[in-house]
């Protein structure tokens, strides 16, 4: 980072405070990420509103950013470190019955399928209809795989064959501390942009996002 | 017939023994009735919160990652961001043959306007 190596050294050692210093403490912070305990369900704390009751995990602490100068305590900055964390799923604080309607009528909304296959759970299918691949493929099953892999769904219609993606997931409700529920999303089977891209779709939907 | 070719390998097949694909008419969805409610949903594996995705970047270039669980292979995570965003980032880690690959999208959060689509 430009900085000596000797003159930071001692810098840390005598506890003096400037751009170098401050630069490895929040680089050292950043190694120390809470992922979990207590202090990782502190950021996860959702804020409840009166539309969207399914909600994205939102850090509630703000993020450091870059503030180079005035910070007294390593240890604060520890805590008010770099908010880049990943949640599972969503979270909700509605009832279970609530949410999982709201999802699959989401879900039913962009055309996905589902059947339930156990408690608050369901494999869900999703056919990506790619224009303009579809002609055009007959017994083109080499390119088809290479395109599409092994998940390709072969339909004979009237001697014409037509490949389709298939995105199968799983869709399970899950509780979580505090009156907290979660919808964990699985993907089974299905290209992987795909699944994400209809995760996304699935998020505007539910106007979560 | 199994085109070995660019397969997925999610699930181990073995040739004559594959999983015949259940039919399109067993996705028949169905809404959640009165006789759902009656238990909680099963409460959350704590192991499914780690994800790689949240695994701290290290210093060096070279630092390397621990190999992930298994249980959270393919399940979907999303980056805390605060509201109101511009880009969503979704995220999950799969595996293919014997590594494993974590795919990230950032995709742009359609603003809401007067039109509804």
């Amino acid at each position: 980072m430009g900085f000596d190596r000797n003159h930071l050294i001692e810098s840390l050692r005598n506890r003096i405070q400037n751009e170098g210093t401050v630069a490895y403490y929040l680089l050292l912070d950043n190694l120390f990420r809470v992922s979990s305990g207590h202090l990782g369900a502190e950021f996860q704390e959702t804020v409840e509103s009166g539309f969207n009751r399914i909600r994205l995990n939102e850090p509630t602490v703000p993020a450091v950013g870059h503030c180079l100068s005035g910070y007294a305590d390593y240890q604060a900055m520890g805590l008010r470190g770099l908010e880049r964390k990943w949640a599972l799923g969503l979270q909700s604080r509605a009832h279970p019955r609530e949410i999982m309607t709201e999802v699959l009528k989401a879900l039913q909304e962009l055309n996905v399928c589902w059947k339930k296959i156990g408690h608050y759970n369901m494999k869900c299918r999703w056919l990506a209809n790619i224009p303009g691949l579809n002609e055009g493929m007959v017994n083109n099953s080499v390119l088809n795989n290479h395109y599409f892999g092994d998940e390709s769904t072969i339909i004979e219609n009237d001697g014409i064959t037509k490949a389709l993606n298939v995105v199968k997931f799983e869709v399970q409700l899950y509780k979580t501390r505090g009156e907290k529920y979660l919808l964990d999303l699985q993907r089974v089977q299905g290209p992987q942009f795909l699944f994400l891209d209809l995760c996304a779709a699935f998020l505007v939907q539910l106007r979560v996002l | 017939m199994n085109n070995q070719c660019g397969e997925d390998h999610d699930e181990a097949t073995v040739i004559g023994f594959e999983v015949p694909r259940s039919p399109e008419s067993s996705y028949n969805n169905p809404y959640p009735g009165s006789e759902d409610d009656a238990r909680d949903p099963p409460v959350v594996p704590p192991h499914l919160h780690h994800s790689l995705l949240s695994y701290p970047s290290s210093l060096n270039a070279s630092g390397s990652i621990p190999l992930p669980e298994n249980v959270i292979l393919n399940h979907l995570y999303i980056e805390n961001s605060e509201a109101p965003r511009s880009v969503v980032a979704l995220g999950f880690t799969h595996r293919f043959r014997s590594k494993h690959v974590t795919v990230v999208l950032y995709k742009p959060v359609p603003r809401r306007g007067s039109t509804s689509t």
